[in-house]
């Protein structure tokens, strides 16, 4: 969105995030999870249970993709033995991330921020945040 | 479009951006945007109008008086965006 900025005005923006105890975790993009492959959606979220590994405590994060006409979804599978994903549906997530194919290929890719695909309207984030910091704070292992 | 019915967790105002967390009666939470402007702070983004001020002002307002309460409020949203169209108390 474009606006009138004084000089520096983006960088302000950006610290000030950075300083969040929360939403720091979500400011700057993810390592490349689809080395250039961007239509292998599958292949981010088997990347993704590979950096998740083992966790603290049991849980389900369903990634709900929209792909043209589609809905596809994604399950990753968190133990304290390791973490597996699915290209399956679970009933009550822990935590479920939704949006359009085109957008997780830009956040799995690292070419946008997940806040800033947040903040322009284009993810939804649905249950535990604090179980999407540890996701976030995993990619970028 | 999708709407969420609940309670007010958190409301987190600033300049640039707001957010809102909500809790569903089964205790499902979820976090929707108010607005966002990124890069503006100091400075008025051109795409911004008084109009569109007051309403986020109104959405304030509801959303304050929600979390008071408490009382239940809905969102309305579009299915794949976290970005507030409606907020209705009551």
């Amino acid at each position: 969105m474009e606006g009138r900025q004084p000089p520096g005005a983006r960088a302000e923006h950006t610290h000030r995030f950075e300083a969040d105890p929360i939403l720091s975790d979500f400011v700057r993009p993810f390592p490349d999870t689809l080395k250039g492959k961007r239509s292998d959606l599958a292949a981010s979220f088997k990347q993704i249970a590979e950096a998740f590994g083992k966790a603290r405590r049991a849980s389900a994060i369903q990634f709900t993709i929209q792909d043209g006409r589609s809905t596809r979804r994604w399950c990753l599978t968190t133990t304290q033995e390791g973490s597996n994903v699915s290209e399956s549906a679970t009933k009550n997530p822990d935590l479920e991330i939704l949006t359009d194919a085109e957008t997780w290929a830009e956040i799995a890719s690292g070419e946008v921020a997940p806040l800033t695909a947040f903040g322009q309207g284009r993810v939804r984030v649905r249950g535990d945040i604090e179980l999407a910091r540890v996701l976030a704070k995993r990619m970028r292992r | 479009m999708p709407q969420m019915t609940g309670t007010v967790n958190c409301l987190r105002i600033s300049e640039t951006d707001a957010f809102t967390q909500i809790r569903d009666a089964a205790g499902n939470t979820e976090t929707f945007v108010l607005w966002w402007y990124p890069g503006t702070v100091g400075g008025i983004p051109r795409t911004l109008n008084s109009f569109t001020r007051v309403l986020h002002s109104m959405w304030v307002s509801l959303l304050r008086e929600a979390l008071a309460g408490p009382l239940t409020i809905r969102i309305t949203h579009p299915m794949h965006s976290s970005e507030v169209l409606n907020v209705q108390l009551g």
